[in-house]
């Protein structure tokens, strides 16, 4: 026997050197799956607020309209939650990097399986409507956090205009807003429209542009698939202008 | 008479039987000494840091899965002993975090070229490997001096199997550079 395996030998007799029990790595296991989990659930749910948001205020659309819709996207999208989303992929694929599948690969594709993942379970929860039926649960019983998330929404937005067709007019549209207010709308040559879209008194829509002495000179219209008795019965309720 | 297989002792150590931990020192005692060696260039504190290895893995021991090889997970432990060891030392030890871990590589695969070294540049190799950044330095411990396959330095550093091959192709580039540098007349 070495001395140097004398000494350990020894030293674990002695019990100055402890075993750690077999349930102290399966509770650890257990944690790390759970944490896993946890954070890939906020993750989706943060996504798929995100993905609705972005097609409930319309301001997803505005990517239609060219360059100047690009911008309307730039200043109106919700960069914090989506900076936090990104935090969410970057800590899950750190996480992940523990287990062989992950770390026997490139680490780019660990962050495109998270990304993939995270994106096809947001569609899952666009499937069931989560977010809708949170919404209007919030109308109802309003949460500290999530109440201001799910009525940022419905905010007043540069650009991007939600309202009702009252009546169509000439050279546009008079539309009702969110707040009550009437606002024209005015089509111009380069407005881009769907092809064969028709406007209807009654119909809710987007309208993408810039807002001048109550007349917005469109750029793009779209419609919304959105209640608008619902959301404006709800943002009369909160206030919101 | 077949010899009993690390992870059949480990078996047994998991069990309570603390003698059996004898036999995996005396296996790895002189393994990790010379990754230790070759990897840190420093022979002071090497028995210390062996030690360390031994009882982090008699310590952890029941983390074990014996459907597994047991050879790259002591030597998983050996690795952040030694790394910690260069952080603790070294301003610009080891980098917690690598490029070329993240980007997918041209695959390299183990080739016949790789399995030796030139004799000259064998003899040379000490000298030659306190000079190349620990990442390169390590990839050439564990694949030449350890003889680990690129699946398992991959499992011990925790990398793809893909930058396990390109590290050791670019730090034999180094060496040989290194070599011709200090041989220019070879």
């Amino acid at each position: 026997m070495t001395e140097f395996k004398n000494n350990l030998i020894h030293k674990i007799k002695a019990g100055d050197i402890d075993m750690k029990p077999k349930w102290h790595f399966m509770l650890r296991s257990v944690l790390i799956v759970s944490s896993v989990g946890l954070m890939f659930l906020m993750a989706v749910y943060l996504l798929s607020f995100i993905l609705f948001f972005l097609a409930q205020s319309g301001v997803g659309f505005s990517l239609l309209y060219g360059f100047r819709g690009l911008s309307i996207f730039v200043i109106s999208s919700p960069w914090l939650l989506l900076l936090t989303a990104g935090v969410f992929v970057v800590a899950l694929s750190l996480l992940v990097r523990q287990f062989s599948w992950s770390y026997s690969r490139p680490g780019v594709y660990t962050v495109l399986m998270v990304v993939v993942l995270m994106l096809i379970s947001s569609l899952v929860f666009d499937t069931v409507q989560i977010h809708e039926r949170t919404k209007r649960a919030m109308q109802d019983r309003p949460l500290p956090v999530l109440s201001p998330l799910y009525q940022s929404i419905d905010a007043r937005r540069d650009n991007v205009t939600l309202g009702v067709v009252v009546s169509v007019t000439e050279h546009g549209l008079q539309l009702e807003t969110l707040a009550g207010g009437e606002v024209a709308v005015q089509l111009l040559d380069t407005t881009r429209l769907r092809p064969g879209l028709q406007f209807t008194v009654g119909d809710s829509v987007f309208v993408y542009g810039p807002e001048q002495n109550g007349v917005i000179q469109a750029i793009g219209i779209r419609p919304a698939k959105r209640d608008m008795n619902r959301v404006q019965n709800a943002t009369k309720i909160q206030g919101i202008h | 008479m077949t010899e009993i297989s690390d992870e059949q002792i480990v078996q047994a150590i998991q069990t309570g039987s603390i003698d059996e931990f004898g036999i995996l020192i005396e296996r790895y005692e002189a393994k990790l000494k010379r990754y230790a060696q070759k990897f840190l260039s420093r022979p002071d504190d090497i028995e210390d840091l062996v030690q360390d290895v031994f009882i982090k893995s008699y310590t952890n021991i029941q983390s074990f899965d014996p459907t597994l090889r047991f050879s790259p997970w002591i030597y998983r432990i050996a690795h952040n002993v030694f790394v910690n060891e260069l952080r603790r030392s070294e301003r610009h030890g080891y980098s917690l975090f690598d490029v070329d871990t993240l980007l997918p590589q041209l695959s390299a695969k183990e080739t016949a070229d790789e399995q030796a070294f030139s004799d000259e540049l064998s003899a040379q190799m000490d000298d030659l490997l306190i000079q190349l950044k620990p990442k390169y330095r390590e990839v050439i411990v564990l694949f030449y001096y350890q003889e680990l396959s690129y699946q398992e330095i991959s499992n011990v550093l925790k990398i793809p199997t893909t930058t396990v091959g390109v590290r050791i192709s670019r730090a034999r580039k180094q060496l040989q550079a290194l070599y011709q540098s200090s041989n220019p007349t070879s």
